[in-house]
């Protein structure tokens, strides 16, 4: 899209520019996706020759299983667990606990961070709270949150939402911030008064930098509902892992995290989507529509 | 053009120490196209920036019969500004939509003006997949879709290559003429300003004064830019304002 379109304007592009264009398009993406296959092919590949390193070293008796575990073992307490339900249910709560912790915190962290934007006096009022909390260890706060909270999974939720908000918040506010100032004034004199600003310019400058945030806290959030468990559940991952832990069963524990990991991936995968969604006209600009 | 749209008496600014703009007197006519030339750091943007009523003068009376009469000011300058989540269309009626005028209709309008500007076959195309002249037309299309009774541009083409700028320029500004209304334009190049203006104010730096006025017919007659440029007695008035800001 350069100057020889601007330079002979009827812009509709012809059928054969078209095709062309479309041709060239599905040629990236090809490319893009034969790269891909062949990474996910070595990490296949990386994947079984550590595993089969390790079940060596194990059978070979130069690792003990006792102490460190061994796929076999592992394997076979992923197959019990899921045949039992035991692990399954175990991963849902966690699932559900991290994910509506996830969403609270964001809610909450995104609309104070860019609400902000409004009262540079509230702002400047509530710069050492954040600067405090984004401090303060989240698990330092896990025995009070239960004490206030509860042992259910209210208080799960509260500390999984609690590990979110101040980076939500902190991502989200830094965006509105960085609202172009030319673009603001433009407004202004356009007749807009500032709730409009607000709505048609700033809110949605803040989301490229909201769906970072969404990205950085999927993590946060799993983790706050894990360690929200360690200290008082009756189920869940992060209980699992603490009966399997204080049992010696090293082979539960590590199984148990392998499911804490693919959960964390589901939930980067699924925000990766939504990001996409939200953020259409960004990958637009990256495959050269 | 009987009444005057701006007029500036015997103004000054100062920043500080700094003397920005000392004692500037002009007029811009209702319905005329005014431009200022002169070189870097002559307070060119201050006068703009005075006229749209951003700061006040340090001395010296400044008279927006637009703003005073509560009527439109419109602004283009030389970024687009443009939102970059938003279609072309969608951009175009920024200008209503931030008026508050509801979307849909604010849209309705927008796609209704942007064959005006060459846009159309680029309505749902967003910023990003835009070169810098189309983009340049979103813009203009975006400040005229709320019909601005005063226009201020602040350098609004010298970001883009020169066939595009004369193409810009013979298209938007004659959409503009049309439309009537008063034009006030800062640019370094004097080309431009005598093929556009009817009146050219010519600025000495450090600290801005008025060196020279011209009243120029070339952009009267409604030629195209190009053709304005080879008409008789251009060069003579390029090469004059040049020698001003010179000494």
């Amino acid at each position: 899209m350069t100057t020889d379109q601007e330079l002979s304007r009827p812009p509709a592009p012809g059928p054969q520019a078209l095709g062309r264009r479309r041709a060239r398009k599905q040629d990236a993406a090809g490319r893009r996706h034969r790269s891909i296959a062949v990474a996910i092919v070595l990490d296949v590949v990386l994947l079984v020759i550590g595993l089969a390193a390790w079940q060596f070293a194990v059978d070979a008796g130069s690792v003990s299983s006792l102490l460190y575990g061994s796929p076999e073992l592992i394997w076979q307490t992923v197959v019990r667990g899921i045949g039992s339900g035991g692990m399954i249910s175990d991963a849902i709560t966690t699932a559900l606990e991290a994910l509506v912790g996830f969403v609270i915190g964001n809610v909450i962290g995104a609309t104070v961070g860019v609400g902000l934007w409004y009262s540079r006096l509230v702002e400047q009022m509530l710069r050492p709270v954040i600067a405090f909390l984004g401090a303060t260890p989240i698990a330092a706060l896990a025995p009070i949150i239960i004490v206030w909270a509860g042992t259910g999974v209210s208080s799960k939720v509260t500390m999984s939402a609690a590990s979110v908000v101040v980076t939500a918040l902190v991502l989200a506010f830094d965006g509105a911030r960085g609202t172009d100032p030319l673009q603001i004034r433009m407004l202004r004199s356009m007749g807009a008064p500032t709730w409009r600003i607000f709505r048609l310019l700033v809110l949605p400058s803040s989301v490229t930098s909201i769906c970072g945030g969404l990205r950085l806290t999927a993590g946060l959030a799993l983790i706050g509902a894990i360690i929200g468990e360690f200290i008082s559940s009756d189920s869940g991952l992060g209980h699992a892992i603490l009966i399997a832990g204080s049992l010696y069963d090293v082979p539960t524990v590590l199984a148990n995290l392998i499911v804490v990991g693919l959960l964390s991936l589901a939930l980067l995968g699924a925000v990766g989507r939504l990001e996409r969604l939200i953020l259409r006209w960004r990958f637009l600009a990256l495959s050269g529509g | 053009m009987t009444s005057a749209a701006v007029a500036l008496d015997d103004v000054t600014v100062r920043f500080g120490d700094y003397t920005a703009v000392e004692n500037v007197s002009f007029e811009v006519p209702e319905g005329a196209f005014l431009s200022i030339v002169g070189p870097s750091g002559c307070g060119k943007s201050t006068l703009l920036n005075l006229i749209s009523g951003l700061g006040g003068p340090a001395s010296g009376t400044v008279h927006n019969a637009i703003l005073a009469g509560d009527r439109r000011i419109g602004y283009m300058f030389q970024r687009d500004l443009l939102l970059d989540w938003r279609t072309v269309t969608q951009n175009v009626a920024l200008g209503l939509e931030a008026q508050g005028t509801p979307r849909r209709a604010a849209r309705a309008k927008s796609a209704e003006l942007l064959p005006t500007y060459g846009l159309e076959g680029f309505e749902s195309f967003y910023p990003c997949q835009l070169s810098g002249g189309m983009r340049q037309r979103a813009a203009f299309a975006r400040t005229m879709s709320t019909e601005p009774a005063l226009l201020l541009l602040d350098e609004p083409f010298s970001a883009l290559d020169y066939q595009t700028k004369l193409k810009l320029e013979a298209e938007l500004l004659l959409v503009f003429r049309r439309s009537g209304g008063t034009a006030v334009m800062v640019t370094h190049d004097i080309d431009e300003a005598v093929a556009v203006s009817d009146v050219v104010l010519v600025m000495s730096g450090r600290p801005g004064r008025i060196a020279a006025v011209h009243e120029v017919p070339f952009a009267a007659t409604g030629l195209p830019p190009v053709e304005v440029r080879e008409a008789e007695g251009f060069g003579h008035y390029v090469r004059t304002i040049w020698q001003e800001i010179e000494s």
